[in-house]
């Protein structure tokens, strides 16, 4: 059965992001005044707060179990791995490393309950990993190209992991033509757990209620919401079990993994459904 | 009483031993001991925390010192407590392990004390569990007892944690559950995590029960090996890969 591979050390599974990093993506995006944020703001935050979950995810006593390589191809002024400091230039890199080279460990305060029915001010630490980037246009297709031979080079050398899952986080306007046509032969590679998994996350400028894991294009409201979901792939079943749970309500078989003006919170959740997985060993 | 008791533990497959995070007492073979009551314990860490495997290791003796089926159990909780934070905050920890290790660890228990009766064939026994790590009360090759689960349907990903969060006792408090009964000579109990309970459990249901071999495993020469069984059943799927652990009490009289 196809999307079944146990992850462990000896057959990890490979996370890859597109990251949008244009001009447009400079744009106002929630909030006003001082919590004011663009889009680029809410995306490098989102990842930020992925990688932070998954590093702790594959920590224990001993340190970080290498269950993952995660890979970041920023686009924008221009196209490849956006990793910082001694990561940079890397495509693919070891969680191991992710965790022991953030950028920098912000001391930030979140409220959590006090015990009585209130709440306090706690003071926790945050890895940044990236800072919003926004530079010229978006040369989605050259960044799929890049996602293609690295996905391919990555499932020759691990044939029987969990296959590999690409997110693109764009507001959705490629400036180089249409993607569509290399996420599909990304779609179409062959690994002996199945083929590698395409979802797309959409914030646009366009306004609009948030739209996760649709199963048809019929709500979408423009032609690039739609390009991005037809790129999209479907929601494995498990995933969407873990979808249903984390959102309570049913999705419908064919659901794919796409988000449409997700806010922080949502986008959180999207990728970890997106990129939870059976078991890590 | 007249008893013997021995251990049978591996890590799951593609772990080493040192990454092992289940916990039992006693922790070496006891062979043919005469005690007016004999304590045992065996604790599941969990996975997904990090040193699990020392708050199992707290759980385990605490209950083999009378410390959790008392009325003194809170207490007791936070004493472990206070020793696993103060193990973990002697550490020089990077900000990942720190923030792990902030989330607290969790174990499940499974506590058994069998007494001496009046007459030297017979007593009694008393088990205490969080969680899904069970004891199968065992006479000649049939199973007289399952506790605290009789169902393989009833494990699941997500079983009752005693926690090293303070907060987390609320989650559990009405998970704490016991059990009694008497044993005779010749009786046998088998503590085990999870994997392997539910296999057992499995097996009976299917009608081939594996009482006898369990009971006899690592008894004689003849006896099969408990790490070559394990890896043969794993490779054939009836077995999740996860550490498991066997703790066998014989009572002989």
């Amino acid at each position: 059965m196809a999307y079944s591979a146990e992850i462990s050390r000896s057959n990890p599974s490979c996370v890859l992001f597109l990251l949008d990093q244009s001009g447009s993506m400079g744009d106002q995006w929630g909030g006003s005044g001082e919590t004011a944020r663009t889009k680029a703001m809410s995306a490098a935050d989102t990842i930020n707060r992925w990688l932070m979950e998954l590093v702790l995810r594959c920590t224990k006593s001993e340190g970080i179990r290498d269950y993952f390589n995660v890979g970041v191809i920023g686009y924008g002024g221009k196209v490849g791995p956006a990793f910082g400091t001694t990561l940079a230039g890397r495509e693919l890199v070891p969680v191991s490393d992710i965790g022991n080279s953030p950028v920098r460990v912000e001391e930030r305060t979140k409220k959590v309950e006090d015990g009585a029915g209130g709440l306090v001010d706690q003071k926790a630490r945050f890895p940044v990993w990236f800072d919003p980037v926004t530079d010229n246009g978006t040369p989605m297709c050259h960044a799929f190209s890049q996602a293609q031979r690295v996905v391919q080079t990555w499932m020759s050398q691990h044939p029987a992991s969990f296959p590999p899952v690409v997110i693109n986080i764009s507001d959705g306007e490629p400036t180089d033509g249409d993607p569509t046509g290399t996420a599909h032969q990304i779609q179409a590679l062959q690994g002996e757990d199945g083929s590698p998994l395409v979802f797309n996350v959409h914030i646009s400028s366009a306004g609009g209620n948030p739209i996760e894991f649709p199963n048809s294009e019929a709500e979408l409201p423009d032609e690039h919401a739609r390009m991005l979901f037809r790129m999209s792939s479907e929601l494995t079943d498990q995933m969407r079990t873990y979808a249903q749970q984390a959102y309570g309500t049913p999705f419908a078989p064919g659901a794919r993994g796409f988000a449409f003006q997700a806010d922080a919170v949502l986008l959180v959740k999207f990728l970890d459904i997106g990129t939870r997985v059976p078991d890590l060993r | 009483m007249l008893l013997s008791a021995q251990a049978f533990w591996c890590a799951r497959a593609g772990n080493s031993p040192a990454e092992y995070e289940d916990a039992f007492l006693p922790s070496s073979d006891v062979d043919v001991a005469r005690p007016a009551e004999f304590r045992c314990a065996v604790c599941d860490g969990a996975t997904g925390a990090s040193f699990s495997k020392e708050w199992a290791d707290l759980l385990t003796r605490a209950y083999v010192a009378r410390k959790l089926d008392g009325p003194d159990r809170r207490r007791a909780l936070q004493s472990c407590r206070r020793t696993w934070s103060r193990f973990v905050s002697a550490k020089e920890l990077p900000w990942y392990a720190a923030a792990k290790a902030e989330l607290g660890a969790y174990a499940t228990l499974l506590g058994l004390t069998l007494r001496q009766g009046r007459l030297a064939h017979w007593g009694t026994w008393q088990a205490l569990a969080v969680g899904d790590t069970c004891v199968f009360h065992v006479r000649g090759t049939r199973l007289r007892d399952a506790f605290p689960l009789t169902h393989p349907l009833e494990f699941s990903n997500s079983p009752s944690l005693i926690g090293t969060p303070k907060e987390s006792d609320r989650l559990i408090a009405s998970s704490w559950q016991h059990r009694r009964g008497r044993w005779k000579a010749d009786d046998s109990f088998i503590l085990c995590t999870d994997a392997l309970a539910r296999r057992a459990l499995a097996q009976q249901l299917a009608g081939r029960p594996q009482w006898e071999f369990l009971r006899d495993l690592g008894t004689s020469d003849s006896a099969p090996d408990f790490g070559a069984w394990l890896a043969d059943v794993r490779r054939s799927g009836a077995m999740g890969n996860d550490d498991v652990t066997l703790l066998r009490v014989n009572v002989h009289g």
